[in-house]
């Protein structure tokens, strides 16, 4: 059980900087196309295709940070004033409910899009790239959220650093 | 029937406390599996999820909060604050004009209101107590007054509204919110006088004229990002997405190279921030047009317009009508899922009536912007009773005059569609 911890947080950390690292990547590719126009007088195509499939990428593994921190906007006035059983109820469906979508439609639905897309060879129109390829960040995220959510789950007090950080201030 | 199941289905996930984003997400789901198979229903909510952040408008919103993230964290507060003392500090309540003031100017180039209640009121609040103001009062000035700068531009949620209302243009909708942004600071400007006077407050003390001309002078480079992302986007010399990546690399040569207040370790985590922030932002936008589209698919914004009609079809009623259910909704509800959820639903019914887009997006904003100030559930509320060190029940009685003024507004925007319409009016022409 410590190093299925030691596992996730070093995908915490893995998914911490290639998600910097993406978010830096498109303010640049985004500045370029300004700048192509103005300076180069050579109007860039591919940089806004390129922005729109990296926020893909960021918004859907960024979800999976957001629930590993714990920082999706929920409505809590019921959560805060439970205590004892039905806290515990709650907080097992919440995280359920949570693991049940990102199996079925995350991961499932995800594959299947993939594979709908290969079939039809669909690729993007300035640069190429396969959509499929584009697609594989749905069931890839899918498959993180499910693992954090089976964590929750099965291992409560398994909380990120970031979270262990946070308590030890208060 | 069925329509109804998804919706007991969200209500009851919501109250629960499952993250509202996937409420949305597996109530819409479960809802298309009861219409078609389990299989297609999986691969069409996926397909519509992704398809919904598929696009480079909403690029803006992640550039605004990685510049909203930079200014906060930057030294920009700091200086905005010392531009609105010289301004106004020597009026009567002139710390608490200085409080609305700096919320106005901090919100509107940050974007963000929840920054410029912790910015702002961090700073701001322990000077009012000095000077003999209570914290209650401190934080709700400083919370309503943030408010405003969500309807300034450049602003995320209207960027949100306008993709909810598939089709408004963004740079006319920014246009739109400045008069009513500026009406609410005015009017809370108005309040603050009065309290100052009954209460007895004196005015601060002159600064010397040279300080003043320094701080202003020292405020220019931060007041500049209005100018360059909202001149651009006006004369049609970027649009709104590249003005984000622009104000990004501003902020940052401005943070990091000139104040030198933002390093490596700080900007990382302003990245880390910044794309949570957006992801929690743009995964809602995802499941809700998901929903959006099942929603159409049902025809329920047209029955619903057929049904809020048979009431009334005087715009004003409806409008009304509107407004009272967004101020509960408001209550209870963060504004982004509120806009998503509600403007598919409610915009169809105000363009039966004429009404045009960018006032009724205006309003919308302006009215859910009450609830951010309002409990059970207001982000905006809670971060300033945290930064002023007091408790949202002490905060009630001091806002009561803070929410008639800003329903004030409301019901100005709602009757007059001028006030939002004529800026971008002049634009177009």
């Amino acid at each position: 059980m410590k190093a299925f911890a030691q596992f996730l947080n070093l995908i915490d950390s893995v998914l911490n900087r290639f998600l910097q690292f993406l978010l830096v990547l498109v303010t640049l590719v985004v500045s370029w196309q300004v700048f192509s126009r103005y300076v180069l007088n050579d109007p860039s195509s591919f940089t806004e295709e390129l922005a729109r499939f990296l926020l893909i990428w960021i918004t859907l593994l960024g979800c999976v940070l957001a629930y590993r921190h714990n920082h999706h906007l929920g409505l809590d006035m019921v959560y805060t004033q439970t205590k004892g059983a039905y806290r515990k109820a709650m907080y097992f469906i919440i995280h359920g409910a949570v693991g049940f979508f990102a199996l079925c439609v995350m991961v499932i639905g995800g594959f299947l899009l993939m594979n709908m897309t290969e079939k039809l060879g669909q690729s993007s129109p300035v640069m190429g790239i396969d959509i499929s390829a584009v697609y594989s960040v749905v069931p890839l995220s899918g498959i993180l959220i499910v693992i954090y959510s089976l964590n929750a789950l099965f291992f409560p007090d398994n909380k990120s650093l970031t979270e262990l950080a946070k308590q030890e201030q208060l | 029937m069925t329509v109804v199941f998804l919706l007991c289905l969200f209500f009851l996930l919501l109250f629960l406390n499952v993250p509202i984003s996937f409420a949305i997400g597996i109530s819409t789901f479960l809802f298309m599996v009861s219409a078609i198979d389990f299989l297609p229903a999986a691969a069409t909510v996926a397909q519509r999820m992704t398809n919904g952040v598929n696009s480079f408008a909403l690029m803006a919103i992640p550039f605004f909060i990685l510049s909203g993230q930079i200014m906060a964290q930057g030294g920009i507060a700091k200086r905005l604050i010392n531009c609105a003392m010289a301004l106004l500090g020597a009026l009567p309540g002139g710390l608490a004009l200085v409080n609305v003031l700096s919320c106005t100017l901090f919100g509107a180039i940050s974007g963000s209101a929840v920054a410029a209640t912790s910015a702002i009121g961090s700073f701001m609040v322990p000077q009012m107590k000095k000077a003999g103001y209570s914290d209650e009062f401190s934080a709700s000035v400083t919370a309503s007054a943030s408010t405003t700068g969500l309807l300034i531009p450049p602003s995320n949620i209207l960027i949100i509204y306008a993709i909810a209302s598939g089709g408004v243009s963004i740079s006319a909708l920014f246009l739109a919110g400045y008069i009513p942004g500026l009406l609410v600071a005015l009017v809370l400007m108005v309040f603050c006088v009065i309290y100052a006077k009954r209460k007895g407050f004196k005015a601060s003390e002159r600064l010397p004229l040279k300080v003043v001309l320094t701080y202003i002078w020292q405020a220019i480079p931060s007041l500049a990002l209005i100018f360059i992302v909202m001149g651009g986007i006006i004369s049609g010399i970027f649009t709104p997405t590249e003005a984000g990546a622009i104000a990004v690399i501003y902020a940052l040569i401005l943070a990091a190279g000139v104040y030198r207040e933002v390093d490596m370790a700080k900007f990382s985590s302003i990245l880390t921030k910044t794309v949570e922030t957006t992801a929690i932002v743009l995964f809602l936008i995802a499941t809700s047009s998901a929903l959006s589209w099942v929603l159409s698919y049902e025809n329920i914004p047209q029955e619903l317009t057929s049904a809020l009609l048979t009431i009334s079809e005087n715009p004003l009623i409806i409008l009304l009508i509107i407004n009272l259910i967004l101020l509960v909704i408001g209550a209870f509800m963060d504004m982004t899922p509120a806009v998503l959820i509600f403007t598919p639903i409610f915009l169809p019914i105000a363009a039966t009536l004429g009404i045009d887009p960018l006032q009724f997006g205006i309003m919308m904003i302006l009215n859910l912007c009450i609830g951010l100030c309002t409990p059970p559930v207001g982000a905006i509320l809670f971060v300033s009773c945290a930064v002023s060190n007091t408790k949202i029940e002490k905060m009630i009685k001091p806002m009561l005059p803070l929410y008639v003024g800003m329903i004030f507004v409301l019901i100005m925007v709602s009757t007059f569609p001028s006030i939002s319409t004529y800026l971008p009016s002049l634009l177009s022409k």
